[in-house]
This record gives C-alpha cells, structure tokens and sequence, in this order.
C-alpha cells in the first residue's frame, strides 16, 4: 500500500511539472528565419492582381508619370514616400505620418481655379470665396507656372477617413485650359506653422527631371509646364471585350474592376468616374436602364415622351441615347454625394436585327466637375466602335 | 505550528473532499449548457476560447452578467481533487488498488486534455490535383510573414504571430522591432475582418488609400474562420523613409517592397506549420448519391514524400493517414458548385497532436482498474457463497 501512495505522489509531481512544462510555453516576437520552396508564393505582384482585379490591359500612352519624372529637394526631416497613382511627386515628414504633400497634375483645367479652392475649402469643412476672395489670393508659381497659394485651416476630412481638428492646408494651384498642377499640404496646423517655410523651399525646387532648375536659367517658366512635366496622358486607342474607344485627354485609366470594360477617373482628385460595362441582349432595355440610373439620382422614372426626347449621337456604328441626371447620388455600395451629375449612354449593337450586346457609359461626379468634363464624355462615347 | 497544521488539515479535506468534486461536476455541466448556447451567438471558436479554455468568464444573461470559473480552472481544480482525494482518502483503506488504477486512467485523460490544449496544432491542407505542399494552415490564428527572395528562388520567412499586434488598446501604430533587415514595421491598423475594396471617386473611404484599395472594416463573424484580417504596414527605412501598404488575409500574393535595393514582401496570412513530408494529391475520387449532388464518399490518393522516397497513401473519411506525429483527415472538397470535368480541390484536416493515443490508454488503463476492483469483489462474493453453500 505505500509503495502505491508512493507512486500516487510522484503522479502529483508529475502532473505539476507537466503543467508548468506546458503553461511556460509561450511564443513572442518573430520566429527564427529559415528557407523554404516558394510553394505557389509569388512576388512582385501588382496591386491589382493581389487584390483579385483584372490586370490591365495595354493602354496607349503614360498611364502615370514615372517615379523619377521630378526632381525637388526634400527640407531637413522631409521623406521622400512611394507616388501613387494620383500623386506624382509623395512626400511627407519622418516624424509625423499626419503630414502629407504631394502633387497632382491634370491635363485641362480641372473644373477651374475657383471650383477647386473651393473644394479644398470644403474638405477643410469652410464654406466658398466669393468671387473677391478669389481674386485676392496670393500669386505663386508651380513648375514655372502661375499659380495661386492657399492656405486656410480647419476640420480637414480629405478624401476620407475621420474628420481631424485644427488641421491646416497651404497648397498651390496652377489652373489653365492646357494643364493643372495642384501641389497640396496638410497637417496638423502647429507642425505646418512650423514647416511652413520649408514648403516654400520645397515648391521651389520641385521641377520636371527633363527641365532646367530654376537656378539654372529664367528658361524654366516656359519649361516646366505640368503638361511637359509629366501630366497623365491615356489619350489615344485602346480596345477590350470587342469594343474600341479614343480616351479623352486628362482622363487617368483605373485598376479594373470586375463588370466593366475600362474605368477612367479625371478631375482634380479623381472624384470624376466614368466606366463603360457591356452586357448581352439589349441589357434588360432602354427605359429600365436608364430608369435605374435616375433612380441612383433620386429621380423620377421617364415618361414616354422623355424618352423620346433624349438626344442620341452616333455610336457603336449605330446611336447612343444620352441622358443627365442631376441629383443626390446613391450608389449601389451606397456611396452617397449630394450635389452630383449623372452623365450616362447606352447604345446596342445588333446583328440581323436583334440586339446582340447593350453597352453602357457612365459617368458620375461632384456636379461642377462631371460638368467640365461634358465635352470629353462626349468624345469618349462618340468614338466608342467594335473591334 | 498547531494554526498551520490546522489550515493544512482544512485544505488536505477540502481539495479531498466528495463534494468539491459534485460541485466541480456540476459546474462542468452548466458550462457545457451556457457554452453550447452561447454558440449561437458567438460561434464556436470563440466560445471555446471563453467558456472552455479560460479561468474566468462572465456569462450574460440579458445585461445581466453572471461570473462563472472557466474550464481551465474547474478541470485543474477537479485534477487536484482526483489526485488529493486518491492521496488522502483512500490512504488507510486496503483493497483499493483498483480504484487508484481508475483515478490513474482518469489523470491521463485530464493530462491528455491539457497537451492538446498547450501543445497541439490543428489545421488543414488544401490541394487541387497535380498540387503538393510540405505545410498546413490554421483555421483561426493569423501570422505576418517577411519573406526574402533568395538568389536560388527559395525564400527566407520569418514570421509573427498577429497577436503581437492585433490589439492595440490605444488605437495608436505598434511598431515591430526588426534585426538582421535595414528597416522597422509599424502596424497601423489591424482588423479582424475586412474586405478590401477599390476606392471609387464618389464616396470616401473609411480607412487610407494605398494603391487604389482600401480595407473596408466588417462586423467579426461568429464563425471565426470566415474572419479575414488586413492590416496596414508601414516600412520604416533606417532614413525614416515610409512606405505604406496593405496585407489581407484574402489577398493572392504578398506585398512586395524594396528597401536598400534589396526586395522584401510581406504576406498576412493564416499560421502554417511545417510537415515533415510533402503531400501530393494525385487524384481526388467521389462518388454521389444517384441523380443528386451529394456525394456518397470521397477519398484523396495522395503521394506522400519523404526525401527521395514516396508512396501512394488513400486517406478517405474513416481512414485518416499517421504519418510523423501528424494525422490527416479526409475532411472536405470543392468546389462545391462544380460542373462535370471541372478541376476539383480536397481538403484534409490535419493534426499534430502529441497526446492524440492518450485517451485510449487512459480507457485501457481505466478498463484495467475496474476489472481488478470488481473482479476481486466478485470472487469475494463467490468465495462467500461457496463456503456458505
């Protein structure tokens, strides 16, 4: 019997050292490195692809200006971060990631100098100049181009993300028929006060890779224009799904998205958005179509005799009906804008008399920037054919 | 010296005693009751974690919140009550070898319980035909992985576990330390579940922009797997320089950046765990009820490959393969909305458990015990009824 009570206890003391054996077994931090097989690990992969949409297809011209397109010097504590798309030249402060400037260059004017201080007002949650206002802002110079300096400060919201207090804006805007350049600051208005003369420095320097720097010669006005300087080029000929199309000068093609043919974006900050999509048949109808796109705009569904009113110009080797829905936008992931313009077309094709596929153009936007690019939606549908 | 002995006295009958095990009995019971109700809410994963797999929990019922011991604490405290109690209780009895057998067996299964909890991986293998990997993935845990393309195509990873990360109760970027790599992570947001969206011009996103996407924040999902992480991370150069980018669990390929000239990638992916041997599936074979879409079995022929050696292995619903301290299991297939001829998947659920036999020695070990209890009784009892006869 002892000799049973004597295993008991070791089973106790087993039973505690396991339980400490297992309890101490505790994982922090990174694991030791090792090699390994790919095993289907792919690298170097776009965006795009990563993230499930269809890569892009070949495009004609400078989708974006290539990372080395500008020469600048970055200010003490200045980083120099990755372009994107929209933003051509990335920079920011290695002490503060709030702080971001960077710059956006379009091919026309934009919607125009007013729209856009305006709507950088806006984002700073302040309301529009009056035209005197406009006036007095102060002349600057970007790329060897007029411009003019805002500055103004309060609740920014950007693009998006949660409102932040305080926040300061200085920016210059270069607007003109034959390309825009906007260079944008903001932050927290302490650390802008701080840094302000350092963004002055940096403007001053930030020139084109191909062009002389301002030091170099009084050549540079004329040089450095954003169009030579690398402003986003699409137009030309492209083609996909048996469609091809002319792509309006200024508008900056999308990562693709799944449903549609071609996304484009223009405007200052890409708030413009125009898609073609393509279905089969006649794509459930004219009327039902474009019915569902006023209904996005708040708006009542056509009368016959609206319908035939609509004006049609030539597409797609036959008609295109166009139509303009002005309203407050709801999209169908329920993206709201209140002062919006609904540009959109619809043209069949049809063989032997049926309708063998409904193509579809929309164009959606802050209702002063979709209406600066009416001619260039226009263009784009007029020049839409089969391959 | 007697107050001590005393105290002593106190807890030696306390952690003996049969009513702490009734209490801890029942109290098992009524976790397993809240716990398998809880899941209708909570899922599952999360309720083991909470009910089964804790100390403490608070259960609600309406807003009222009720404190209950978890699992952990009312298994660890019933381990001491069976071994205190076989200790103690039955010290001066004789003819009790039997019965301190069955406590044995009952110890292994509490032991068995408690390496799989502490020492085991679960998680599954999916493979299309013609695939093979050397590596299954957890259903739950998340891992940031730094993969290094080598010059012979291999690739270096170091990985870390998401928890390191995934709760800032700040709110504020948690910085990952790096060594051996010319820059720092900083993790500036994690989310349990998102989806990642393009960014269209007529709304604003939620959350920054990187490359054209965004991660879009969702509800946590009770079924736990269905949860899928992203995060942004930013890689802080030794200059300060940032760059900013977006990992998903969903996503198909890594985050490629380069830093110093030399190319890095990180992946948010599920936790994956090495085998020691490569899986191949070769062919996936199912066989559905008539006229319907639902199969009447399946099993997977898969090659498995050790060094240079490889044999053919079919691991089919009721027949798992050993391998290795690893078991798979014929768990799923897909896709489930697949048409004649199309190019079908297999899933096997795979285990390493070190304690994976211990509860059928613990039932032998057990079986042992009461055979030797009752059989003596009963060949007392017979003793007793020969020499009464």
């Amino acid at each position: 019997m002892e000799a049973l009570q004597r295993a008991w206890a070791a089973a106790l003391v087993g039973a505690t050292s396991l339980l400490v054996a297992c309890g101490s077994n505790q994982e922090s931090g990174w694991s030791e490195a090792k090699i390994v097989e790919p095993q289907g690990t792919r690298i170097g992969v776009s965006t795009a692809e990563r993230f499930g949409m269809r890569p892009m297809g070949p495009v004609t011209g400078s989708a974006a200006a290539p990372a080395d397109a500008f020469q600048f010097t970055l200010p003490p504590g200045w980083v120099d971060l990755k372009p994107t798309s929209m933003r051509l030249v990335n920079v920011g402060l290695a002490d503060d990631a709030s702080v971001e400037c960077s710059l956006t260059l379009l091919g026309g004017d934009g919607g125009g100098l007013a729209a856009n201080v305006d709507r950088w007002r806006a984002q700073l949650g302040l309301g529009p100049l009056s035209a005197g206002e406009h006036e007095d802002l102060p002349a600057a110079t970007l790329l060897g181009k007029p411009a003019v300096r805002f500055d103004a400060t309060g609740t920014y919201t950007g693009m998006g993300g949660p409102a932040r207090e305080n926040f300061r804006m200085i920016g210059l805007l270069s607007v003109a028929a034959e390309g825009s350049g906007f260079l944008k600051f903001t932050g927290p208005a302490e650390v802008l006060e701080r840094e302000s003369a350092n963004f002055d420095t940096f403007a001053a320097s930030l020139r084109a890779a191909s062009a002389p720097s301002a030091s170099d010669s009084a050549a540079s006005a004329s040089a450095a224009t954003p169009a030579a300087a690398g402003a986003p080029e699409t137009a030309g000929a492209n083609s996909r799904d048996g469609l091809v199309w002319e792509s309006p000068a200024g508008w900056q093609r999308g990562p693709d998205r799944s449903m549609r043919t071609v996304t484009y974006f223009s405007g200052p900050g890409g708030e413009v958005e125009c898609y073609v999509a393509v279905l089969g048949g006649d794509g459930g109808g004219l009327k039902s179509n474009l019915d569902r796109w006023r209904q996005q705009m708040g708006a009542a569904p056509l009368t016959a005799a609206e319908l035939a009113a609509l004006e049609r110009i030539p597409s797609l080797g036959g008609d295109a009906v166009l139509i303009e829905v002005p309203g407050s936008y709801r999209g169908m992931s329920n993206e709201q804008v209140e002062d919006a313009l609904m540009l959109g077309a619809m043209a069949l094709e049809s063989v032997g008399g049926a309708p063998e596929r409904a193509v579809f153009v929309k164009l959606i936007g802050p209702r002063n920037l979709a209406e600066a690019e009416r001619a260039s939606f226009r263009q784009f549908v007029a020049s839409l054919g089969s391959e | 010296m007697t107050a001590v002995r005393s105290i002593g006295q106190l807890l030696l009958r306390f952690f003996s005693s049969f009513g702490l095990s009734v209490a801890l009995l029942v109290l098992l019971g009524l976790l397993t009751f809240l716990g398998t109700l809880a899941q209708v809410d909570r899922g599952l994963y999360d309720v083991q974690k909470a009910y089964f797999e804790s100390l403490f929990l608070v259960h609600y019922v309406g807003n009222i919140g009720i404190p209950l011991p978890g699992g952990n604490l009312v298994l660890g405290l019933l381990a001491v009550n069976l071994l205190v109690g076989g200790m103690w209780r039955l010290r001066n009895r004789k003819n009790v070898g039997g019965i301190l057998v069955v406590h044995v067996g009952i110890l292994m299964l509490f032991a068995a319980g408690l390496v799989k909890l502490k020492d085991s991986d679960d998680g599954h293998t999916t493979l299309y035909e013609g695939d093979e990997k050397a590596y299954f993935q957890s259903y739950h845990v998340n891992e940031l992985a730094l993969l290094k393309p080598q010059a012979d195509g291999r690739l270096e990873v170091r990985t870390l576990d998401t928890q390191a990360f995934e709760t800032p109760k700040s709110g504020m970027p948690v910085r990952v330390p790096m060594e051996g790599v010319p820059f720092d992570l900083e993790v500036t947001r994690y989310f349990i579940n998102a989806n990642v969206r393009p960014k269209g011009p007529m709304f604003n996103a939620p959350t920054p922009v990187v490359d054209g996407v965004f991660a879009d924040p969702l509800a946590r999902d009770a079924q736990n797997e269905r949860n899928g992480a992203a995060a942004y991370v930013d890689v802080i150069a030794k200059d300060g320089t940032r760059q900013s980018g977006l990992v998903w669990i969903y996503d198909t390929a890594p985050w490629t950046f380069t830093v110093g000239g030399e190319t890095y990638a990180l992946d948010l992916r599920r936790k994956r765990f090495d085998m020691p041997f490569r899986v191949k599936l070769e062919e996936f074979r199912k066989e559905d009820h008539p006229r319907t879409g639902m199969p009447r079995w399946f099993s997977s022929d898969v090659a498995v490959q050790k060094g240079a050696t490889s044999r053919l292995v079919t691991i089919s619903m009721n027949e798992p393969l050993r391998e290795d301290g690893l078991v798979l299991y014929q768990a799923s297939w897909g896709p489930s909305n697949a048409r004649p001829g199309d190019r079908l998947f297999s899933t096997l659920a795979v285990v390493r458990n070190p304690s994976d036999q211990w509860p059928l020695y613990a039932c032998i070990v057990i079986a042992v015990g009461l055979v030797w209890h009752f059989g003596r009784k009963l060949i007392r009892h017979l003793s007793r009824e020969v020499a009464r006869t």
